[in-house]
């Protein structure tokens, strides 16, 4: 959309929305959340983007959510090989706590946010 | 049997009421719109059911804090219904993208009629 | 030590090749077939590792992660499930290997990448289901096994595969949702997920709530038959089965169906005790939906016009098959179930894949249309009546040993009904089609009279599906060693 006030907005917006989504994400032993509700709002800021910025984009939408699906997908299969003594666990209730299960959940949320921006570029156009 | 069984287990009763409901839902509401809404609610019913099982009265969420001795909510069934609800967000997703496209292929998403231009 | 790892590497490794492939598909889409074909031939390599190891050693438990039971998810390789892990491998190899020249025609625009990278999403799926001990795993790839079929379904495009794939999508949600159910009233009564403890539990204390463990027991089987496609459950089946691309439907019927059954394999004889079973008249229940979906389903096949509704239609009648051989309750009868899993597994993928290269040739799916065909494409037809035959139970071929195990399962446990119902429906089958063959072989020919086969690799998936299931056929015992061994151990 070409009004000035959305756009302004959209510049404000857009970096809470995504720091929100990544704070829901490692915190997600800590407080409800985790990946797949992180992923989801960080999917709907990509959403917002589009719905911004849309027309003049081109393949720059579909060329990064499967860039995020790979990486996402592989991060997350990556959480079976963990072993039940990998270091880097630490005290509870800080935000490592689950040591390399971090990346894991981060993995698990760009996922979903990739997906979810996938399904609504695919549909709109 | 007492009717305090009843007023004891009332989230069963409840969730096995969502769960028919649902299930009604979907086979008799011809438009499809309102059977993912259908499916939507037979989920609710299961959620519901699987959150009454791992329940204890008087009981707090699960989050361990230092120090004190309390008697925690199971925290295996929250983890099921996690699992749950990402499958049921995605049969929805899936179910609506399938809709758009029956709209977009056959103008109407109202199934007596979809069956007559089926023919 | 490598043995216990491997059945978990192997879907590990599946859907890391899954993830991998939307780069391929979108950057590099000439490399998508040969990815996929090398992930599925390591599998198949794997998986006959695994095989050979089970049999020699003994069922192998692996717990993901180092975290045992009953905290962790184990997964246990053992003898059914080394079976269909190489089934579901072999399978799905040729299938790809036939779907090098067809996918380009059926599928529209360049869906290649993306179909490559469901299939393998679907065989990881499939293949997790199967290695499964842990009930809460098993639904979650059974839900990643439906949505992929959906998709799979969905894949082929255009106006007639959608109410299908949407029927398909509606009723397999309500099994997921009956089943999700019976594991919760499962969680309740035993309060374990894993597989063997709560075995172990229900011998405990399972006497003390019949009706609870009965109704837990029901809701499981009500979901999982009409996911697998039971009668009279099975409404989604001929739809999405007939509209889908010749790939998709060999899979869904010689697969798809079959691990749910596998899962109704490990409730019967690894969860519940035999008296338990017993009490509850689960086992009649489903002796009399098997026999009706072997009757109905040949019944309706009669009177089809369409070759892959045809097809479909005896799919149904096959599954009642294999669940009259569970419902026997002997172990006869699980060794015919799984051997029938393995035959109709070879058979119908045959049936499917030379069905769709004799419809793409003749260009519609109207068995009148298919006049005479079998003169110009007579080695592709001819595999197509090497199916039919096998499935009719001709002997020397795979499907007559299925029929005869059955029918002798059934004669030792006092339902000597069983027998005639082989001979009716092996006549059943001939009378559905034999009139194809003599369409296909008989009749003159419409449209171009040159004799030109489909493309070479589609010849070699089917040639390979059809050396098979004569070796099968001929030397039953190569088959028998391995099936008696998982057999054995799952009743014991």
């Amino acid at each position: 959309m070409d009004d000035f006030i959305i756009r302004k907005t959209f510049r404000l917006v857009i970096v809470f929305l995504l720091l929100y989504g990544i704070y829901i994400i490692f915190h997600g032993h800590l407080s409800p959340g985790g990946g797949f509700a992180g992923g989801m709002i960080m999917g709907l800021g990509f959403i917002l983007y589009l719905l911004v910025y849309g027309g003049n984009l081109g393949r720059l939408p579909i060329n990064i959510t499967i860039f995020l699906v790979s990486i996402g997908g592989i991060t997350e299969a990556s959480k079976f090989l963990i072993g039940k003594n990998f270091p880097a666990a630490q005290a509870p209730e800080s935000l490592f706590s689950i040591g390399i299960g971090n990346l894991v959940n981060l993995g698990i949320g760009l996922l979903v946010a990739a997906t979810i921006l996938g399904i609504f570029y695919l549909e709109e156009k | 049997m007492e009717l305090s069984i009843f007023g004891a287990n009332y989230p069963y009763i409840f969730s096995i009421l969502l769960f028919s409901l649902g299930w009604l839902i979907i086979f008799t509401q011809a438009n499809l719109l309102k059977k993912v809404i259908g499916i939507n609610i037979m989920e609710s019913g299961i959620f519901l059911f699987f959150l009454a099982v791992g329940d204890i009265a008087g009981g707090s969420p699960p989050i361990y804090v230092e120090g004190a001795e309390q008697v925690y909510v199971n925290p295996l069934p929250s983890a099921l219904i996690l699992t749950g609800i990402v499958v049921s967000f995605s049969i929805t997703a899936l179910a609506l993208s399938i809709i758009i496209k029956i709209y977009q292929s056959y103008r109407t998403i109202y199934m007596p009629e979809l069956l007559r231009i089926m023919e | 030590m490598v043995i216990e790892f491997l059945p978990f590497a192997l879907v590990v490794f599946t859907l890391v090749g899954a993830f991998i492939m939307p780069f391929f598909a979108h950057w590099f889409p000439r490399g998508c077939i040969p990815l996929t074909l090398g992930v599925l031939g390591l599998d198949f390599f794997m998986a006959i590792t695994l095989l050979l190891g089970v049999k020699s050693r003994g069922p192998t438990g692996y717990y993901i992660g180092g975290w045992v039971a009953p905290w962790g998810i184990e997964v246990r390789g053992d003898g059914i499930a080394s079976i269909m892990v190489l089934l579901i491998s072999f399978i799905m190899f040729w299938t790809v290997v036939y779907g090098m020249g067809s996918i380009k025609k059926e599928l529209p625009g360049n869906r290649e990448g993306w179909y490559c990278a469901l299939l393998l999403l679907i065989s990881a799926g499939m293949m997790g289901l199967v290695i499964s001990g842990d009930l809460f795993n098993m639904y979650v790839m059974i839900e990643v096994v439906s949505l992929s079929s959906v998709a799979l379904v969905l894949a082929k495009g255009g106006r007639e595969v959608l109410p299908a794939a949407l029927k398909y999508l509606l009723l397999a949600t309500i099994g997921s949702g009956f089943i999700l159910f019976g594991i919760g009233f499962t969680y309740i009564l035993t309060g374990h997920l894993n597989i063997g403890f709560a075995a172990a539990e229900l011998m405990v204390s399972g006497g003390d709530y019949p009706y609870l463990s009965w109704v837990a027991l029901t809701f499981l089987v009500i979901g999982l038959a009409v996911k697998g496609g039971l009668f009279p459950l099975h409404f989604w089946l001929p739809d999405a089965h007939s509209t889908a691309a010749s790939t998709s439907s060999a899979i869904l019927s010689g697969l798809v169906v079959k691990v749910y059954a596998v899962v109704v394999m490990r409730l019967f004889f690894q969860l519940y005790s035999s008296e338990m079973l017993l009490a509850t008249d689960l086992d009649r229940i489903l002796l009399v939906m098997s026999v009706a979906a072997i009757l109905a389903g040949s019944l309706f096949a009669l009177i089809q016009k369409d070759l892959k509704r045809l097809l479909a239609y005896s799919t149904v009648a096959q599954i009642g098959y294999i669940f009259l051989g569970l419902s026997v309750f002997s172990i006869m009868g699980l060794e015919g179930a799984i051997f029938h899993i393995i035959a109709h597994a070879l058979m119908k993928s045959m049936l499917f894949l030379s069905a769709g290269t004799l419809i793409s040739r003749a260009g519609s799916r109207m068995i009148e249309s298919l006049r005479g065909i079998g003169r110009v494409m007579p080695y592709t037809a001819g595999i197509f009546a090497l199916g039919a035959f096998s499935m009719i139970g001709f002997p020397l071929l795979a499907g007559f040993i299925s029929k005869y195990l059955l029918a002798l399962a059934g004669w030792d446990s006092g339902n000597y009904l069983v027998l005639p119902l082989m001979v009716l429906s092996g006549l059943l089958n001939a009378a559905y089609y034999l009139p194809v063959i003599k369409v296909l072989f008989w009749s003159e020919v419409k449209g171009p009279q040159t004799r030109e086969e489909g493309e070479i690799s589609g010849s070699i998936a089917l040639g390979a599906l059809a050396i098979s299931l004569i070796i099968l056929g001929v030397i039953p015992e190569v088959g028998r060693d391995f099936i008696q061994f998982a057999a054995s151990w799952l009743w014991g």
